[in-house]
């Protein structure tokens, strides 16, 4: 069980944090081949911001992620900034105050930050962005908390949907964001917004159980 | 008069931008601009907290334009109006105006003294002079730029005089008034300059942001076009139903998005036990039934009150195809997925 508290999601945060670090390269050569050649970079400034936060000043899970939220609106720079930002604040609101985090509650506050960020980005699943991986991940949580399944497998059931959401991108053609505006030639390319969004997913399966 | 802020990836573009307008006006007519851009001088990027700050900046009862660039600088605003204060955000238009030639136009028309929605549509207009110039005739004969809106003269044009413009009522009065009709309606946002959208769809009526003193232009086509515009000429001259003095009245700040985006989620644990999932013919007729049992309800919630608008807005809703589309898209998918 975990507690749900802003050490959990400063945890995540943490993991999440050296994940992309160490991937920033990748996902820069990733929006390199069809964006604007900084979603690494771009990524990994916000992400150190977001280390530099400190768990103990904020009373509740909620609170923490919303500063985080704010911090990767303020930071980021590129179209990353509102949809991550979006997604955290719409993800912590939809959190109780505290209590155990269950499988029911991730599922509510997940499909809460999906929501936000496809009234941000107008982009809906197919469109080779960040909701290609979410709207995956989602379904896969729903189907396995529904069967029964705890957070730590029903997160676990989601990491990997992610990740094959992440993975059936690359024949897509974008149709939002900077990507669309190479249309066809965006065809066998990973996209880096749904690489990233699949690291954060799979960070959470590691940390919040 | 009203004040503008130019939202850029870069710093020194859009202080360049600024620069190359303020060369159109004396320096005493010159609206208040402020700039939200770059992450600092140097680096690319946009943030939605300088945007609301900038909009603080300039904020007056006339009301601020905002002149974007590509990408995040549309997201960010939009996020932006979420930071402040909603009467503030009322009072704010971002316009999809190209940067340099929609902050000129802006510029040059705001020093007259001229209200938003005009320098909005002046903003709008900003490539004009270049098509002309080049021998394009109008958007629509140019390739580049793609726009789902219908072509030629619209067949009915009309400035809202609702204080709270086409927000949840009015716009399911007009959705229900061309229910049955064979016509496609398309409605715009001329003063935003926004895509057109289908009238038959209430969340994408309300996309359009349609406020009081903006002006929707409605192209007909279909057996029935002549009837649709009618109808809407007849809702347009009753006000679309709207009682003289709503304040306090309408649903707030109905107009300022997408209505998709206020709805929450509503989670229940319903009862499944001996539900079984079928075949996709018999899910989607459970969810017809659903839909049918929850509109029965909502049509005898509207004898219990006075103005029943916002149960006919509901039932809109109900049956508004950006949202059973989605499902029945999936129910054809063989997907079963309910809420937890």
């Amino acid at each position: 069980m975990s507690t749900l508290d802003a050490q959990l999601m400063a945890n995540w945060m943490a993991d999440l944090h050296g994940v992309i670090d160490v991937n920033a390269k990748m996902l820069t050569d990733l929006d390199r081949q069809i964006g604007d050649a900084d979603h690494g970079s771009n990524m990994a400034r916000g992400m150190k911001a977001v280390a530099a936060l400190d768990a103990g000043n904020f009373d509740s899970a909620a609170a923490y992620l919303k500063k985080v939220g704010m911090t990767l609106v303020s930071t980021v720079g590129g179209a990353a900034g509102p949809l991550y930002g979006t997604f955290l604040l719409r993800f912590a609101s939809a959190l109780p105050a505290d209590g155990e985090l269950t499988a029911n509650q991730f599922a509510v506050a997940l499909s809460a930050g999906i929501d936000g960020v496809k009234a941000r980005g107008k982009a809906e699943e197919g469109d080779k962005t960040l909701v290609d991986t979410l709207e995956p991940a989602l379904r896969a949580f729903e189907e396995a908390a529904s069967g029964g399944s705890d957070l730590a497998d029903s997160l676990s059931a989601a990491a990997s949907a992610a990740a094959e959401g992440r993975d059936a991108t690359i024949p897509l053609i974008a149709r939002k964001g900077r990507a669309s505006y190479l249309g066809d030639r965006s065809r066998d390319h990973q996209d880096p917004g749904a690489t990233s969004m699949a690291m954060v997913i799979e960070s959470a399966a590691r940390t919040l159980s | 008069m009203i004040g503008i802020v130019v939202v850029s990836h870069s710093r020194a573009l859009a202080q360049a931008a600024v620069d190359l307008a303020k060369e159109m006006v004396e320096a005493d007519s010159c609206p208040r601009m402020a700039v939200a851009a770059g992450l600092d001088d140097t680096t690319f990027g946009t943030d939605a907290t300088a945007v609301s700050e900038a909009l603080v900046e300039v904020d007056s009862p006339e009301g601020t334009l905002v002149l974007m660039d590509l990408g995040s600088a549309v997201l960010s605003s939009e996020m932006a109006l979420e930071f402040v204060d909603p009467d503030l955000a009322e009072r704010v238009l971002l316009s999809a105006a190209p940067l340099i030639e929609g902050l000129v136009s802006a510029v040059v028309t705001a020093s007259s003294g001229a209200s938003l929605s005009e320098v909005a549509r002046e903003a709008s207009n900003g490539l004009a002079a270049k098509r002309e110039h080049l021998g394009i005739a109008d958007a629509d004969d140019d390739g580049a730029a793609t726009t789902d809106s219908p072509t030629g003269k619209p067949d009915l044009r009309h400035e809202l005089t609702n204080p709270h413009g086409l927000h949840a009522r009015p716009a399911a009065k007009l959705v229900s008034a061309l229910r049955g009709l064979d016509a496609d309606v398309q409605v715009a946002n001329e003063t935003t300059g926004s895509a057109a959208a289908d009238a038959s769809s209430l969340s994408s009526l309300a996309s359009l942001g349609l406020r009081q003193g903006h002006t929707m232009v409605v192209h007909a086509s279909g057996p029935d076009a002549d009837t649709a515009i009618q109808r809407i000429t007849d809702l347009a001259a009753d006000g679309f139903g709207d009682a003289p003095d709503p304040a306090g009245e309408a649903l707030p700040d109905q107009s300022a998005g997408p209505i998709r985006a206020r709805l929450r989620r509503l989670v229940t644990e319903p009862d499944l036990s001996g539900y079984e999932p079928t075949d996709g013919a018999s899910e989607e007729g459970r969810l017809n039934e659903a839909i049918d049992q929850v509109a029965a309800h909502l049509q005898s919630l509207k004898g219990t009150v006075a103005d029943p608008g916002i149960f006919d807005a509901q039932l809109a809703l109900l049956r508004d195809a950006s949202f059973t589309g989605a499902a029945r898209k999936l129910i054809g998918a063989g997907t079963t997925r309910w809420s937890l």
